[in-house]
């Protein structure tokens, strides 16, 4: 079975996020028999915060400090200061505390850019075997006969990656500038900062599909 | 008063009554007069006239009017000239006098007596006016003008005959209640107009394209509810000015279209006995630029169609007979075994009058009756008289209940004669793609986009009435109430303003569904640069983005609930008067649903079954502003529950169903909960413009020199912008909004089938640390149709492992980009001659969103764990800029 989808929606993502996901090397032959079937071949790009988000970079929303900087409160609510973004371009903040009795938060920080691709390509097909990595047999995998539907995406070669960076920091607080009720100021620190620029090569295809 | 019954055979006579009335006497000084002029002219006075019922039956079953009583205002006489031309041609002009009617009811009578009715009627007219426009007869109200004579072939001829009416106010009232419409002017003129008797049937011919025969103007300066049948009817002031007798109205409408066709009568309907069938071949048209099809007026801004053309056609006709059901309840039933609707429509636009237009657009639909596993699926109408809610005292019950059936069809996709593997629109036998399909298509910047190949059936109960809420100062204790338990994961029989056994009311026209069970599906999206090229092109995905407006690509259902539609919005734009718009109220419930996330025409995708949706509106609404077309969910909660994990068993019953949705591999239930406050769905012109893909850059230059390639998508398209605000429910009962939110909140919970339960509690947006919650959650879609880049296939033809490059025109060692038919061609060239794609550019941008916890339980029974106590996400711009195009 092809089919021609395409894959928009939240719900799906949230969906095949909890799928199994196993990625297969596939040979050139595979790939000349993958590019003559139906499906949907996306062109186009993903891109996080690239030209700046609304907290930070909308003027018009928190008067009393520069765009493309981040304001840090005092316990009253005032703004007591600011830091500066990088290029004044401020990425998306992500913010975790995993024990509720801890003070501390892990941070994603800064995370901007974007990356572009032509020939993305997504369709469901059902798969008739696949490759058991747990048994090995006669020098390799076992191949078992199933019958699964699976989502297959097929990687478009080439990824431009433009400028996609974030940085990961451990903070005191999960909202940025924003000190403790007992009126500790805002801390983090951060640990490694990743920038990605460029072209990678990526091809083959990735399969999601349920299992038990 | 004294009981007069009339009893008429056709409805026509019914409508004559009206003029019959007191002949005065002349004198001979008038006589002479008229006997030197080329006619007769009459002047009738009727004074008051009453009577008891006027009736049309079929089959011992009669529609009727009772207590109508006409008052001739004192000074308004009606003045007809009868004259008769020398080519034999009848002439009749009636200048009719202002009236005050009142109609008691209007409703239908069974064989055993049973005598329901549909609603009152009160009106006042206006007299005789040309509006100082001698020669333009289509602005003449309070006329009747009949031209009746022979056309040389035997048959009669219609041409310049005329009716107008202008109604200073017309109610039509429901227990009390009366739905009211403000200066409403209505004509038809009969252009050209032939009645030709054939053997067993009558047509009345109305001429073609270039000699339309009718046209047709209805126009109403506002439309508004009132709960006072005392109300005077005609004069209730300026509806934009603050003194209103409506208040809040809809707005204003107006109509203007040209009609050519034919319309044959035959008599006998669907089934042995009395009955009409209608058999409609007809055109509706307006091409002219100056004159607006149909036109909207909201505080201001409007909603306005030109050069709209729309066909009905029948083969088998519309049939109209006059039953009973089994308990002998009399009902009107209105049966068609097929009907094609098509329409076009050039420009519409949104917002502000001469403003940009949101582009062309075409649809059609195909009625046909059939047979599905053995079940028949029939299109009908039967209008009971009488709805669902009473009078308060319960002495009257009017209001309309109607069964509806319906059955649309597609033809089923076709395999690409080219490649095995892909489909096209499917045809019926002896008809195109184009006549087979259902359909809806936009056209942006030349290029068309078709949501093709629907199918649909239903059937079920849906009642009108007007009623009456609650004070707002005193409101019901369970107003806000939520039936969902989110601790028990069940709903509440016995919690919720609208449940079975406690029917909870608003303010306006409640539309109250009764096991309606439905569904439908679309087969995919095809583009292309005319109809014919989208008719042939491929089926793709596409539909998917119709849920951004919560509309399923593939759904099947059953609606229990209301929703109750009042007059005025909640922008009052302009700011004088009333507000105009609609409000929606309502608590709907759709239990066995099956809805696809994503499905292609073979039904395989990502399914949710057994779905239970239960949502409830409070002051939500729909207004047309300066930004387009407005939906305002209010203060909305709602409970998506996909599948149950069933305790006794360990077993999940429903839930995601990963390719076909009855035998696909199953991901587990899941449960969304959600309470939004002030969350909007704006739908406005303008597609994503000029885009920078892999790049920044606003024009071709700096997009390129940073590394982008530059789209140019036009003008036209569509944007869809969702605002979701998701509120937290506040632990102060001093909150205002303590008992609005009370029992409510946003939540996720996702039980795999192994009864492993995953919980995102509380999740809620907010404008960053300093609070409130105004910018909410944004999803912007800009939808196009453009051409893309689409590279080659890698091929290996020589084996040795490496894909070759057949050719590299651009140096880039890669694969070239392709034009449609697969030519190699250079970046600079796509926007030429790329491949037809259809293009998305979505953000979902928020300031802040908080999750208080992401918790674990071994089945949804059991004491959770917390995984992650608390997620913030602070300023997120997230962007997909993708065009997508069938695989080749």
């Amino acid at each position: 079975m092809i089919v021609r989808r395409l894959v928009f929606s939240i719900s799906t993502l949230v969906a095949a996020s909890s799928t199994f996901a196993e990625m297969q090397a596939i040979d050139d032959m595979d790939l000349s028999e993958i590019s003559g079937k139906g499906g949907v071949y996306l062109s186009g790009e993903f891109a996080i915060n690239k030209n700046g988000g609304p907290l930070w970079d909308d003027p018009n929303e928190v008067a009393g400090f520069p765009t493309g900087s981040r304001p840090i409160f005092d316990t009253a609510g005032n703004i007591v200061g600011s830091e500066e973004c990088e290029n004044g371009i401020c990425g998306l903040r992500l913010a975790i505390k995993l024990n509720e009795n801890s003070e501390g938060w892990y941070v994603l920080d800064d995370i901007s850019g974007g990356l572009s691709f032509e020939g993305l390509t997504l369709q469901t097909e059902t798969l008739q075997t696949a490759t058991n990595y747990d048994v090995w047999v006669d020098g390799d995998f076992q191949q078992e006969e199933v019958d699964d539907e699976v989502l297959k995406i097929g990687l478009p070669g080439t990824i431009t990656f433009n400028d996609f960076k974030f940085k990961f920091a451990v903070a005191n607080n999960g909202e940025f500038g924003v000190p403790l009720e007992d009126g500790t100021a805002f801390r983090q620190t951060e640990i490694f900062g990743v920038q990605l620029d460029g072209d990678i090569t990526v091809g083959g295809n990735l399969l999601l599909f349920p299992v038990d | 008063m004294k009981k007069t019954t009339l009893t008429f055979s056709a409805l026509a006579l019914a409508i004559q009554t009206i003029s019959v009335s007191a002949l005065e006497a002349l004198d001979d000084e008038s006589m002479a007069n008229v006997s030197g002029q080329a006619g007769v002219t009459i002047e009738m006075n009727p004074g008051d006239l009453s009577i008891g019922e006027i009736s049309y039956s079929q089959d011992g079953v009669a529609a009727n009017m009772r207590d109508v009583n006409i008052n001739g205002l004192s000074g308004a006489p009606s003045i007809t000239t009868i004259d008769i031309d020398s080519d034999g041609t009848l002439n009749l002009f009636n200048k009719l006098g202002a009236r005050e009617f009142t109609v008691g009811g209007v409703g239908m009578t069974g064989s055993t007596g049973i005598t329901n009715d549909f609603f009152s009627l009160r009106g006042l007219t206006q007299s005789y006016n040309d509006n100082g426009t001698v020669g333009d007869l289509s602005d003449d109200t309070g006329v009747f003008r009949l031209n009746m004579g022979s056309d040389g072939d035997g048959n009669l001829a219609f041409d310049g005959s005329q009716v107008g009416v202008f109604f200073d106010g017309l109610h039509f009232g429901d227990d009390g209640m009366e739905w009211i419409i403000d200066d409403l002017a209505m004509s038809a003129i009969i252009n050209y107009g032939r009645l030709i008797v054939n053997d067993g049937d009558i047509e009345f011919d109305f001429g073609t394209f270039d000699n339309r025969g009718l046209r047709l103007r209805y126009e109403a300066s506002a439309i508004g509810l009132s709960n006072d049948p005392d109300l005077a009817v005609g004069n209730y002031g300026d509806p934009s000015s603050a003194g209103y007798l409506l208040g809040d109205t809809f707005g204003a409408l107006s109509v203007d279209l040209e009609a050519y066709g034919s319309l044959t009568i035959r008599g006998g309907g669907a089934d042995i006995g009395e009955g009409i069938t209608f058999i409609p071949s007809l055109t509706l048209i307006n091409d002219d630029e100056d004159r607006p099809a149909f036109k909207y007026t909201d505080d201001g801004y409007v909603i306005l169609a030109r050069n709209f053309r729309g066909d009905f056609s029948t083969e088998s006709g519309l049939t109209l007979d006059f039953e009973q059901d089994d308990a002998n309840n009399p009902y009107m039933a209105l049966r068609y075994e097929d009907l094609t609707f098509s329409f076009s429509l050039d420009d519409l636009v949104l917002g502000e009058e001469n403003g940009s237009s949101l582009g062309s657009f075409r649809g059609q639909v195909l009625f046909q009756d059939g047979l599905v596993d053995g079940i028949e699926r029939k299109n009908y109408l039967y209008f009971f008289p009488g709805g669902d809610i009473g009078s308060a005292d319960g002495s009257t019950q009017q209001g309309i209940t109607a069964q509806v059936g319906w059955n649309i069809v597609s033809a089923a996709p076709e395999e690409d004669p080219g490649d095995s593997s892909l489909t096209t629109p499917g045809s019926f036998a002896g008809k195109t793609a184009a006549e087979s399909n259902t359909y809806f298509a936009m056209n942006d910047d030349g290029n068309w986009v078709y949501f093709n190949g629907f199918n649909g059936w239903g059937e079920g109960e849906v009642s009108l009435d007007l009623t009456s809420g609650p004070d707002l100062a005193s409101l019901p204790a369970d107003y806000y109430a939520n039936p969902y338990n989110s601790a028990t994961g069940q709903f509440d029989p016995n919690v919720g303003y609208d449940r079975e056994n406690k029917v909870g009311t608003y303010d306006g026209l409640r539309i109250d569904f009764k096991d309606l069970r439905g569904e439908y599906s679309f087969a995919g999206v095809t583009v292309g640069t005319s109809e014919d090229e989208a008719m042939d092109a491929n089926y793709m995905g596409g539909t998917e983005l119709l849920l951004a407006m919560e509309v399923f690509p593939s759904y099947s259902f059953t609606l229990n609930g209301n929703l109750t539609i009042a007059p005025g919005g909640q922008i009052n734009s302009d700011g004088v008067g009333g507000t105009q718009g609609l409000t929606l109220n309502g608590d709907l419930r759709i239990t066995d649903g099956d809805a696809a996330i994503t499905v292609d025409e073979f039904g395989r995708g990502v399914w949710l079954t057994g779905v239970t949706y239960d949502l409830h509106m409070r002051g939500a609404s729909i207004d047309v502003t300066e930004d387009g077309l407005t939906f305002n969910k209010g203060l909305t909660w709602s409970t998506i529950k996909v599948g149950s994990y069933n305790s006794a068993t360990g077993e999940i019953e429903g839930g995601i169903i990963f390719g076909s949705r009855e035998d696909g591999d199953n991901l587990g239930a899941f449960t969304l909960e959600r309470l939004e406050d002030g969350t909007t769905i704006s739908v406005a012109s303008g597609g994503a413009g000029q885009v920078c893909i892999g790049g920044t850059g606003s024009d071709l230059g700096s997009c390129t020199g940073s590394g982008g390639r530059f789209e140019d998508r036009g003008d036209q398209g569509l944007t869809i912008k969702v605002k979701a605000k998701f509120a937290e429910a506040p632990t102060d009962v001093n909150d205002p909004n303590y008992y609005r939110y009370l029992g409510k909140g946003n939540r996720f919970s996702w039980t795999q089938t192994n009864g492993t339960t995953l919980t995102l509690d509380n999740f809620s947006t907010q404008d960053g640390p300093q609070g409130g919650n105004d910018y909410g959650l944004n999803i912007d879609l800009a939808l196009d149709v453009s051409r893309t880049a689409v590279r080659a296939p890698y091929e290996d033809n020589d084996g040795d492992g490496i894909p070759d490059l057949l050719s590299d025109i651009d140096s880039d060692g890669r694969p070239d980009f392709v034009d449609t038919d697969g030519n190699p061609i250079l970046e600079s060239q796509i926007q030429e001659q790329g491949p037809l794609g259809f293009a998305v550019f979505g953000r979902v941008h928020f300031k802040q969103l908080n999750i208080d916890g992401l918790k674990i339980a071994a089945t949804p029974d059991s004491t959770p764990q917390t995984l992650i106590s608390q997620i913030v996400v602070q300023n997120a711009d997230i962007q997909a800029n993708l065009t997508a195009t069938p695989i080749r």
